[in-house]
């Protein structure tokens, strides 16, 4: 190494570049041994998208992937999500195949590919874990958003991939029958499946279920998906003996038709083995929380709400549903950790609601005698600039602060 | 009670044992030294009396319940320890050199991960990580050219492997 510190101390100190990529990038170009250690962060994860083409008359012959294509539309960066977005993948594939071949480093990779328009996308087996281009990868994540439930040509590209793909989000997809979306996740190796706002043209469900092994799903989000459809997914889970294998089980919490909010529930019901629950919570459907079924969450020892704005205006305490949620679990003093990232949380302890927010600060900490040994709120200083977050949590739950039991998450 | 310990150019130190403890190495060694010196052939007297100041001042912090493997993302020092490890660089890297050693991981990387009850004002309870983070304070904001000044380091890349790194880390985008 270049200086007096041996190497594992420079990736210690690497380690704080994590998220200011600019600075890894001055320390790529200062010296050979730097470069590595920079790299190792610089490309740990790679989001790239797969490149629209224009004319949507025929589809490029796949042998022509590699070459500059002039019908690719200019790709302009699109959100810090797409980290590499790019005019078709000559670019992309000059950087994969560079000798200094960084994405050796590459552990996951981000992939958006649209569903809903015509795009091109690189030969089968092209982002294989193990393979020369990319020796560590271990996670390769694909978001699949389908707008407007249009029919693109890019299923193709999806199933090219699938074998490989460890974390699946599906937006707005139609699928022409159940057996194909089980077949599709049959063929992945998926850990995460995110399914959103998915369509079924036939409900035939069971003439593929037996004979198709499902992914070793550990992490499961349906949201906005039909009570028979959840039925019928579980049931195949089941049959394998796969539910047992979620842990975490992802919910959206807002003002759903009663439908959704029933699916939800079997979901509550089905999923036994989950440890950990994750809430995203519409401000104004804090009041929903407490009607769910948690009556077999009994493996439960993580729960984490996270609330987003709505238009609408909060009508319920946020602590008092919550307050409330958590009584109705079947074993409340089991649970060990506890995450609150909800805004309404800053403004409880200036506001009608503090009664609910103490009766929970008592209630946690009665928990807190038992397998609780962690609270953590997550709270913008935006609201109280003047204010430490010491301050604000102390505010909020007293009794956790001076316990020691709550801590700021940011 | 106090324990004596030894630096690598033979100076005696004896240090209060609630002061020692910070030092993990050295409680390790405290059990089966009895009441022999406790010798740090790798630490010499300058260095271990700068750890011992910080230890004193730390003597009262919770110790880190755990080693979780997660390091603290920020790198906010408090105002003590920010004017504790304002050194020249060969000391700030006999520090972390030694805190690596004497198994000092608050001063050198892991996060107290304790509650706050204890530490109102503000962030000082992450009292650790202040040898990595000076060091990555230095760094941030610096060109490569620099970074190499402030560490005499050599580039040892040829002008067309620079040329060809900086066009590939434009695949990194900032976040």
């Amino acid at each position: 190494m270049s200086t007096d510190l041996p190497v594992e101390l420079w990736e210690i100190i690497f380690d704080q570049f994590s998220t200011s990529k600019s600075t890894l990038k001055a320390c790529s170009l200062v010296c050979r041994a730097w470069m590595r250690i920079a790299w190792k962060r610089l490309f740990h994860t790679i989001s790239l998208r797969y490149p629209r083409w224009k004319q949507p008359k025929a589809p490029p012959p796949v042998s022509s992937w590699n070459f500059p294509w002039a019908l690719f539309r200019r790709q302009t960066p699109e959100t810090s999500l797409v980290g590499a977005a790019v005019q078709g993948w000559a670019p992309m594939l000059s950087f994969f195949n560079s000798p200094r071949r960084p994405t050796q480093y590459t552990i996951e990779i981000k992939i958006i590919l649209p569903l809903s328009e015509f795009v091109v996308g690189p030969p089968p087996a092209f982002f294989v874990a193990g393979s020369f281009r990319f020796p560590r990868l271990r996670d390769v994540h694909v978001y699949a958003p389908n707008n407007y439930r249009q029919s693109g040509g890019s299923w193709a590209h999806l199933h090219n991939i699938i074998s490989h793909v460890t974390s699946l989000e599906l937006d707005c997809v139609n699928f022409r029958s159940f057996n194909d979306f089980i077949t599709l996740l049959a063929s992945s190796r998926c850990t995460e499946l995110t399914v959103e706002d998915a369509t079924w043209e036939s409900r035939d469900i069971i003439q593929l279920s037996h004979r198709l092994d499902p992914p070793p799903i550990r992490r499961l989000s349906l949201v906005q998906i039909e009570i028979w459809a959840i039925t019928a997914f579980c049931d195949w889970l089941d049959s394998f003996n796969r539910l047992q294998n979620i842990h975490t089980l992802v919910l959206h919490v807002l003002e759903y038709p009663s439908e959704w909010c029933e699916g939800d529930n079997v979901l509550l019901r089905r999923c036994t083995a989950m440890r950990r629950l994750e809430m995203k919570v519409d401000a104004c459907s804090f009041d929903i929380l407490p009607s769910w079924d948690y009556s077999s969450c009994f493996a439960l020892r993580e729960f984490s709400i996270t609330s987003y704005l709505s238009d609408s205006i909060a009508v319920a305490s946020p602590c008092k549903c919550i307050f409330e949620m958590l009584q109705r679990l079947p074993r409340p003093r089991t649970l060990e950790s506890i995450e609150l990232n909800i805004d309404d949380l800053e403004r409880v302890h200036l506001s009608w609601a503090q009664p609910h927010c103490c009766q929970l600060d008592d209630y946690l900490i009665d928990l807190s005698h038992h397998a609780l040994k962690s609270v953590v709120v997550f709270l913008c200083q935006y609201s109280f600039p003047t204010l430490t977050t010491a301050v604000d949590l102390q505010a909020v739950f007293p009794k956790l602060y001076h316990a020691g039991v709550v801590r700021d998450g940011l | 009670m106090s324990i004596t310990i030894v630096t690598s150019d033979n100076e005696q130190f004896c240090v209060e044992k609630l002061v020692a403890q910070r030092i993990a190495l050295i409680e390790d060694m405290v059990e089966n030294a009895g009441d022999r010196p406790i010798p740090l052939p790798n630490v010499t007297a300058s260095v271990l009396r700068k750890i011992l100041e910080y230890c004193e001042h730390h003597k009262n912090d919770p110790l880190p319940p755990y080693d979780d493997g997660s390091r603290s993302r920020t790198t906010h020092i408090s105002e003590w320890d920010q004017k504790f490890i304002t050194v020249d660089q060969e000391m700030l890297f006999e520090i972390i050199l030694a805190a690596n050693y004497l198994e000092m991981k608050p001063l050198l990387y892991v996060r107290l991960n304790v509650p706050r009850v204890q530490c109102l004002t503000a962030c000082n309870a992450v009292a650790g990580d202040i040898g990595c983070k000076t060091v990555a304070n230095m760094i941030k904001g610096k060109s490569p050219e620099e970074i190499r000044k402030l560490f005499n380091i050599v580039n040892n890349f040829t002008p067309e492997e620079e040329a060809q790194i900086r066009k590939e880390a434009e695949w990194a985008e900032d976040r």
